[in-house]
């Protein structure tokens, strides 16, 4: 604040004679404080070095971080967010000319190891490496089609409904309030209303562009593969010393083996009666069912299915199945009128449909198959001509 | 809407092509102010209000001054008035508050109605600052009547600067609005550089050093000496990259649609004198200051104690600009005392004896004094700092080792940018790679999510 006043002429005189306005001679740009003083054909260059960057990263990526799935791979619950290693995995998975088991963590193998999921099971069946788990845990229907519009297969396809996603309008993701829901970025930011999901419109816009943008998916990659799930600047908060190189250490991260989850307790076997694996009078338990005409995940699904028809895909669904335990026979009754109702729907459209069997023992949850279930289910699915036709004509 | 976001680009893009096609038409300015409107509704639609009643205030004053003897009465109109706004909507909580505590010293338990509303204005500081420069410099007749309210209107939210300035004067800023210039390849190339300059020192500096400032300003009692004096450095550097990260990108978008705003900062950091640094720092508020407050009260025509209170007055002032609290009025005195204090060192040559990278570093010194002062969350906090200050046991640092270099080579750069080896970074394969790296970085590197600017909240 040095500067000397200038003359500061009073109002009056500007009555008299008015000012004229002031000449418009701005000069050249100012380079001051600029760090990248770059004229039109420097920045042509740097757009052109970007562009090249953007299409090289996922190729020099891969050459860069090999990988190469053990049998019965699975996407390793802490990476279940990284859809670039997915895809990659699925690429693989098809050049080895695998039918892709597609699904939520009913198909990934929640209570089982790697090697006791409903595609390993059918491998072990048919003697060979035929089916690869591509299952996601958490993976809402709706989300399945948006990962299979920015990675669509090649090959023939297994893709498992759930209908535990009916069984609320909350799970349905058709309810007004929203809730914390898994895999935000693989839900459809602009062509689906789904109720319970209210972003702003600058999250719709960055999900959008985030999952489509390859090297963003690579980022994503290495923030769950090489950063404890963290970005960049909060990893290395916690690790002051390091430098981003010393966190490539080109190996992927592999599956535990080990179930993720540990079963409940066991209650009665018998449907439509009271537990008593607690020792306690437990309530019977029913739902509120979404019907398939409403529900929004089985539109999605049917969509699907569709998208890859129109691929010219083969395609069959596997319905799975809820446990009978400790739910009212009323209950039961409207899943099965309910499984008949989007079964007959997606046989109408010419969809090879095959519902898995259940049985109250087999189940380590509502909805998620023991191991041994997972080994009945298998067996019964194997020993279906229906099932070795669809395999054969694929 | 921030700059940096989807919602922005779109925004932006649409603005853009519609500008393109009408500029030379009648409708290019009514096609700036729907844009500036909606840019500022973005926040809060009732904002716009505010925005609105001000200036048509502000317009129908200078109306006023232009067709009626009256000028003295409608200059105090308009400045009563827009100050009246800021101290109700930015003052309120914080004197209402004060002459509580006040009334309590007193024995009077009578405690005044509080404001309803709790958030404050967002930009409210910088517009209201660039409409009464209008008004008081047609007052002193230094620029004509602007005959288009449109075009007033737009000038005073002009959305490139509307939340965080620079705070434009009208004399340079209304002349471009009328004539609308050409946009040119240059103003292109520019406005990118500029642009990116500025995303990159936001994202990939401010925002990572924020939480590092956080962490201990946050909870001051958990951290000692190291660790404050690390905040403290990481903080201003997180301020300067944030708020110079602000303006260049308003400076870039601005200069997409043709128009030239004033530099807001230059390496205030190698600044070395106070003054120096006043010149360096937030220019656009420093000369505000200076030609609506400095200067009226006399500046530096009168003798040697007026000048210190004129001084004081104006860095106080300026302190308490940036927010209704004590940490700000103490931030503010602190840079008017340094200013008072140095002054009989420069004048008498002394300063200038004194090697320049040792005048450059205690003035820095004095500078980041200040910033601790400025990001303490309450004067208990304050204590509490100064108290850690006397603990230099080893602690683990707070700052990542990557993150204080990149800082070290920002500072290298504009050492080197203010010397004579500046043709250098003039080279186009040294400015092509520091932008494919800035590019590299923002593409993967960015923390999940990015903070508001800092300024917002002034």
């Amino acid at each position: 604040m040095n500067h000397e006043s200038t003359s500061t002429t009073q109002a009056d005189s500007s009555q008299k004679s008015r000012p004229s306005p002031p000449t418009l001679d701005f000069g050249e740009p100012e380079w001051e404080s600029v760090a990248i003083p770059l004229h039109g054909r420097g920045w042509l260059v740097v757009v052109i070095v970007m562009i090249a960057v953007v299409f090289l990263l996922p190729r020099l990526w891969s050459v860069w971080e090999p990988f190469e799935p053990t049998a019965n791979w699975r996407t390793p619950s802490a990476t279940s967010e990284d859809y670039w290693q997915w895809q990659r995995f699925q690429s693989v998975a098809e050049s080895e000319g695998q039918v892709l088991l597609l699904g939520d963590s009913v198909t990934w193998g929640e209570y089982a190891r790697p090697n006791e999921t409903l595609s390993a099971e059918l491998n072990r069946l048919s003697g060979e490496a035929t089916f690869a788990n591509l299952g996601l845990q958490g993976l809402y229907p709706i989300s399945q089609r948006e990962l299979l519009r920015i990675a669509p297969p090649q090959g023939p396809v297994l893709l498992l409904f759930n209908p535990i996603w009916m069984t609320s309008e909350r799970r349905d993701l058709s309810w007004d309030e929203e809730a914390p829901i898994n895999h935000t970025l693989l839900l459809p930011q602009f062509d689906y209303r789904v109720r319970a999901y209210q972003p702003r419109l600058e999250e719709r816009l960055s999900r959008y562009v985030e999952l489509r943008f390859e090297p963003w998916r690579i980022r994503q990659h290495w923030r769950l593969d090489d950063l404890e799930g963290k970005d960049w600047a909060t990893w290395n908060r916690a690790h002051p010393g390091a430098w981003p190189w010393d966190t490539l250490d080109r190996t992927v991260q592999a599956p535990l083996d080990q179930p993720h989850s540990r079963p409940m307790v066991r209650r009665t076997n018998s449907p439509g009666s009271a537990a008593e694996g607690s020792g306690r009078s437990v309530p019977l338990s029913t739902y509120a069912w979404v019907s398939p005409k409403e529900s929004l995940q089985f539109e999605a699904f049917r969509d699907m299915v569709d998208d890859l028809r129109a691929r010219h895909i083969t395609v069959a669904v596997l319905v799975s199945s809820l446990s009978p335990t400790g739910r009212s026979a009323e209950c039961l009754d409207q899943e099965a009128a309910l499984r008949r109702e989007l079964t007959d729907e997606l046989r109408l459209r010419e969809i090879t449909v095959f519902e898995l069997a259940v049985d109250g023992e087999w189940m380590a949850d509502a909805s998620h198959p023991s191991p041994a279930g997972y080994q009945a289910q298998a067996t019964a699915l194997w020993s279906d001509p229906a099932f070795q036709r669809w395999l054969s004509q694929e | 809407m921030l700059f940096h976001t989807w919602t922005f680009l779109i925004f932006f893009v649409i603005v853009w092509c519609g500008y393109v096609l009408l500029r030379r038409g009648r409708w290019a300015i009514p096609w700036l102010l729907v844009a500036s409107y909606l840019f500022y509704a973005g926040w809060r639609p009732v904002y716009l209000a505010l925005i609105v009643y001000s200036t048509a205030i502000d317009y129908i004053a200078v109306e006023g001054m232009a067709r009626t003897k009256w000028r003295r009465t409608w200059l105090a109109i308009s400045l009563v008035n827009n100050l009246g706004l800021l101290a109700y909507f930015k003052y309120a909580h914080f004197l209402v508050d004060n002459f509580d505590l006040l009334l309590g010293q007193l024995g009077v338990a009578y405690p005044l109605p509080r404001p309803s509303f709790e958030t404050m204005i967002v930009g409210i500081s910088f517009y209201t600052f660039q409409s009464m420069s209008y008004t008081i410099d047609f007052y002193r007749g230094r620029i004509p009547r602007e005959t288009s309210p449109l075009r007033f209107a737009t000038y005073v939210a002009f959305f490139p600067q509307l939340i965080a300035g620079p705070i434009e004067r009208s004399e340079a800023l209304l002349p471009q609005l009328a004539v609308r210039p050409r946009i040119t390849s240059d103003h292109l190339a520019s406005g990118a550089a500029l642009f990116l300059t500025g995303w990159f020192k936001k994202v990939a500096l401010a925002d990572q050093l924020a939480p590092v400032v956080e962490q201990v300003y946050g909870n001051p009692s958990e951290f000692g000496g190291w660790n404050v004096l690390l905040a403290t450095l990481a903080f201003a550097w997180q301020i300067y990259f944030d708020f110079s990260g602000y303006s260049d990108m308003a400076r870039g978008v601005a200069r997409w649609l043709g128009f030239e705003l004033m530099v807001n900062f230059r390496h205030p950091y190698l600044a070395t004198s106070l003054s120096d640094f006043w010149d360096r720092w937030h220019i656009s508020l420093s000369r505000w200051f200076r030609d609506y407050l400095y200067i009226p009260l006399g500046g530096n025509r009168v003798g040697a104690w007026r000048w210190a209170s004129n001084i004081m007055i104006v860095f106080v002032v300026s302190g308490l600009w940036h927010g209704p609290a004590w940490t700000f009025v103490l931030w503010g005195a602190w840079h008017g005392l340094g200013l008072v204090a140095l002054r009989p060192l420069e004048r008498r040559g002394y300063w200038r004896r004194v090697p320049l990278v040792a005048r450059t570093g205690l003035v820095f010194s004095w500078v980041l004094f200040g910033w601790a002062l400025f990001r303490a969350n309450s004067l208990t906090d304050l204590a509490v700092l100064a108290a850690a200050l006397r603990d230099w046991s080893v602690e683990p640092l707070v700052l990542p080792l990557s993150l204080a270099v990149m800082v070290g080579l920002v500072w290298l750069h504009q050492a080197i940018h203010e010397s004579r080896f500046v043709g250098v970074l003039r080279h186009p394969l040294v400015a092509g790679t520091l932008a494919i790296l800035m590019w590299l970085y923002l593409l993967l590197m960015p923390a999940s999510r990015s903070e508001a600017f800092i300024y917002f909240q002034f």
